[in-house]
């Protein structure tokens, strides 16, 4: 519903200003919710005159509406495909990928667990429940509570797939509502563990673990196993509006704010 | 309007002049009613449209529910037919045998706390050492590395000069309790490792001789239970690689199976876009497409299945090694431990082999006769909706819907609630009735229902927030440990969700028994009161007894009133979907759980409408409807059979 109404919304101000130039953005829902729109806020405000036109139904409808030439930029939360790019292959253009930045999970524990440092392997067994006690994982004996986001989030996938190697979560792990949540309730006992978006981690009575040895930290984002590229894609090298937003919303210093505002982390 | 009232007094009624009068002297009509009967229907029209509606809510209600049973027969059907079943019971053997492992490692690193504490607390805080000089020495090290890039002698010691004096500065000032964070070394090795620490190269690496000494003497010390552990640890893996192989097949077959069943409609939605498309290119590609979908009569999952028909004997080869080579290894665990618990775990993992031997036998050999074309029984399809112990949902293997927790978690919050809310609900409903002076009864009755008017989500707040946060804090105090459950290490939990909700009875049980107090005839009172009984006990022996339908139907309506309630536990409740460890004890009610309507609330807002999951839900509503249902048939049964007794 609520990308039928923007949709509607992008026709109304096409139909409203059609004097204007229009960037018709699609894809990704991990973009599309919140950075993007905020970036298109910010952009529109800076006084640059273009419509803009966002769809976000997930990263394969970025391909396939560039493929159909029904949007100017695609926005994706994984690298295309080789299928995907064989299609552009096929019709003799190129896909152009430009990184937007970086979504990076870091799993948190309390302060008080002397575990500084767990393998992908390690939080793996802990979410998935073939690890059950600190013990096991060089700490003080003593039960461990996993916290996890619950089913609706979008981190609860990514996460089991970055970290869990798909396999479902164990019965014993909590469904908490948010990030704020999680790291409370991990502040507050010694033996929980959980996972939070990257402004989250620095909370008081948090530690975040170094994952196989690579903390997490902005820096670190091509090392840390627990995060993801976010991309731009678009048909051969952008031209005209199009190259003037995607250069401003990737390199603009009040652009990288936005996106670290939203949780995610700008390209350096 | 006008042209009505002007028409009615020409037809004064004749046979309404009977009925109430004085509200009628105008006689007018509209529509043929007199006034009277407008304010009759209208207020009849009220009452029949609350009953059409709540009508339509359970029709609707049981419309979507019923429809979840063949829909759930149906994914069984395919979790069978595409083989995921049969993978399946692999995962679950070694779901079973990774707890094993989880039972060895635990006694391994407990007993190697108990004998080499001090070597790993030298190890462990050689690592916690590197955050805080990664942190505060980025520069420097930075700077290091660039003087001896430029092997400049002058730039390389000067730059080492300034590194040593960052290294004495930090190991003074660094938080003892920060970096030997287990509290394993004691004075003397903590000093060698601050000394052992100024010697550190960034750049290299490489751990001081001391830190090196202290690592090898834990590899080396514990030799035999090691080689024990790890044989332990490795006797699944050929059983794992299989699970993890066929995993991605089946994942496959079905994916492939589900997207084959959409075929037909897709072709008909690219046939129907051909169509209306102007652009004869376009036209074109969309014909294309449409051609390249098949459309099957039936999937071929016999030939799909195959491999993993043909895994078979891999199977058993695999789980024959996995019992051969770990039971050699649960036998060569040693049983002589410096410490305790480590023998107990060692204990646990020699009597839980034989039980894992027989599960995995079990689980072999159902997965042994696994054929894909074998159908599934609707009714043990559907058993497995009431009785399931597991509810996994948005998974990426296959999403499981068992009640039972759900259930079990409402019901356990309820009965928590109930058995703290009881007592003190029916005591002050007797003492306002009763006891209470007239200016005592006209505070203490609003002030109780006055709690009613609390928003649930201000008390599961004030849950969170506030009792959680104090009860935990109450079971750390030491010398309450005795107390089944403490010391606590969730706040959000049965016993907290329940304290909530019993709050949230007491006005609902407390109204109502003082209602059937009160419908105690007062001649009860005075005889018994005329015959010499104290206040106490007419209560107790007269007006108790004697009410006690009243007192039982408000019970019952208070149980009804918290199995329905759903902010409070979404909140405070802590959702993990399991079954409680009945092995705790009472200290169950410390563990935290899920609810039926914890879950709705929680899931409803991702799920499409008429998929498995979202009728799913709705079973799930229907049943809470079901019971909250039979409490009031209960309730109203009670108060009719005793009353007239």
């Amino acid at each position: 519903m609520k990308y039928t109404a923007l949709l509607a919304l992008g026709a109304i101000f096409a139909g409203s200003a059609f004097a204007q130039e229009k960037i018709v953005i699609k894809g990704s829902d991990t973009l599309g919710a919140k950075m993007v729109p905020q970036l298109k806020e910010a952009y529109v405000a800076a006084g640059n005159k273009v419509d803009f036109e966002i769809a976000a139904e997930g990263s394969s409808q970025a391909f396939s509406s560039l493929l159909a030439g029904t949007a100017d930029i695609g926005m994706s939360s994984r690298d295309a495909k080789d299928k995907e790019k064989n299609a552009f292959t096929a019709k003799g253009q190129t896909l152009t990928e430009h990184v937007a930045g970086f979504d990076m999970i870091a799993v948190v524990t309390n302060k008080e667990n002397g575990v500084r440092k767990l393998t992908v392997k390690q939080i793996e067994g802990i979410f998935t429940g073939d690890i059950t006690d600190w013990g096991e994982l060089g700490g003080k004996p003593g039960k461990i509570s996993a916290y996890t986001r619950n089913t609706t989030s979008g981190t609860y996938k990514t996460f089991q797939k970055l970290a869990m190697s798909k396999r479902d979560y164990g019965s014993g792990t909590q469904k908490m509502a948010g990030n704020e949540q999680i790291a409370t309730e991990v502040a507050g006992n010694i033996n929980g563990i959980g996972y939070v978006g990257l402004a989250y981690a620095g909370k008081e009575g948090l530690r975040a673990v170094k994952v196989d040895g690579v903390s997490a930290k902005p820096r670190n984002k091509d090392k840390y196993p627990l995060a993801r590229k976010l991309f731009y894609y678009t048909v051969g090298e952008p031209t005209g509006e199009s190259k003037k937003f995607l250069d401003w919303a990737i390199n603009d210093d009040e652009a990288k704010k936005i996106i670290s505002g939203v949780g995610f982390i700008a390209v350096d | 309007m006008r042209l009505f009232y002007a028409a009615a007094p020409a037809m004064v009624p004749t046979s309404t002049t009977r009925m109430a009068t004085h509200f009628q002297r105008k006689g007018r009509k509209i529509l043929g009613l007199d006034l009277q009967s407008w304010i009759k229907s209208f207020f009849g029209g009220n009452a029949a449209i609350s009953i059409v509606i709540l009508f339509l809510i359970c029709l609707f209600l049981i419309l979507e529910a019923v429809r979840f049973f063949p829909q759930h027969h149906d994914d069984l059907k395919l979790f069978r037919r595409s083989g995921q079943e049969y993978v399946d019971h692999l995962i679950k053997e070694t779901k079973g045998y990774t707890a094993l492992v989880s039972m060895t490692n635990q006694a391994y690193y407990r007993e190697l706390d108990e004998q080499y504490g001090v070597e790993r607390g030298i190890s462990n805080s050689f690592d916690a050492f590197l955050d805080p000089i990664e942190d505060e020495g980025d520069d420097l090290i930075g700077e290091l590395e660039e003087a001896r890039d430029s092997e400049d002698a002058a730039a390389i010691s000067a730059a080492e000069a300034k590194w040593k004096a960052f290294m004495a500065e930090l190991v003074e000032e660094v938080d003892r309790a920060e970096i030997d964070s287990f509290g394993r070394l004691d004075d003397s090795s903590w000093s060698a490792l601050k000394s052992a620490m100024l010697e550190y190269d960034p750049i290299e690496e490489e751990p001081p001789a001391y830190v090196i000494a202290a690592q090898e003497k834990l590899t080396e010390g514990m030799s035999q239970f090691e080689a024990a552990r790890s044989q332990v640890l490795s006797a699944g893996d050929t059983l794992k690689r299989l699970k993890s192989e066929l995993v991605k097949i089946a994942s496959k077959v079905k994916e492939d199976a589900v997207a084959d069943k959409s075929a037909a409609a897709r072709k008909a939605a690219l046939l129907q876009g051909a169509e209306v498309v102007e652009d004869p290119e376009k036209k074109a590609e969309l014909l294309k497409n449409a051609e390249a979908i098949v459309i099957r009569d039936e999937f071929p999952y016999a030939e799909r299945t195959q491999v993993l028909l043909d895994s078979k004997p891999r199977h058993e080869e695999a789980v024959a090694e996995l019992k051969q080579k770990l039971s050699a290894a649960v036998a060569a665990l040693p049983t002589q431990l410096g410490s305790p618990e480590a023998m107990k775990l060692i204990g646990q993992v020699k009597e839980g082999y034989p039980i894992f031997e027989e599960r995995l036998t079990r689980h072999q050999k159902k997965a042994s006769a696994w054929e894909w074309d074998e159908p599934v029984n609707f009714f043990s399809s559907t058993m497995r909706f009431f009785f399931g112990a597991h509810w996994v949902t948005n998974s990426s293997w296959h999403d499981i819907y068992g009640i039972l927790p759900l259930l079990n978690g409402s019901l356990i919050i309820s009965i928590v609630a109930l058995i703290v809310a009881v007592p003190f609900s029916i005591g002050a409903a007797i003492y306002v009735n009763r006891l209470a002076t007239s200016r005592e009864q006209t505070l203490i009755k609003p002030a109780i229902e006055l709690i009613q008017a609390i928003p649930s989500v201000v008390l599961g707040f004030f849950g969170i927030m506030v009792l959680g946060e104090s009860l935990r804090d109450l079971s750390q105090v030491g010398f309450l440990s005795w107390i089944p459950g403490f010391p606590m290490q969730e706040r959000l939990n049965i016993l907290n969700a329940g304290l909530l909700l019993a709050l949230m009875a007491v006005p609902t049980i407390f109204t109502l028994c003082e209602d059937a107090l009160n419908n105690v005839p007062r001649a009860f009172s005075e005889a018994s009161l005329a015959l010499g009984a104290s206040k106490l006990q007419t209560v107790i022996r007269v007006i108790l007894p004697a009410a006690i339908s009243g007192i039982l139907a408000a019970v019952l309506l208070g149980f009804g009133r918290v199995i329905g309630e759903t902010m409070v536990v979404l909140l405070v409740a802590g959702n993990k979907i399991s079954l409680p460890d009945w092995s705790a004890g009472l200290g169950v009610l410390t563990q935290p759980t899920h609810t039926m309507t914890g879950i709705i609330a929680q899931e409803m807002g991702e799920v499409t409408e008429g998929t498995l999951h979202f009728r799913a839900l709705f079973s799930v509503g229907l049943i809470l409807f079901v019971i909250s249902l039979l409490i009031n048939i209960a309730a109203q049964r009670i108060i009719k059979r005793f009353s007239h007794a």
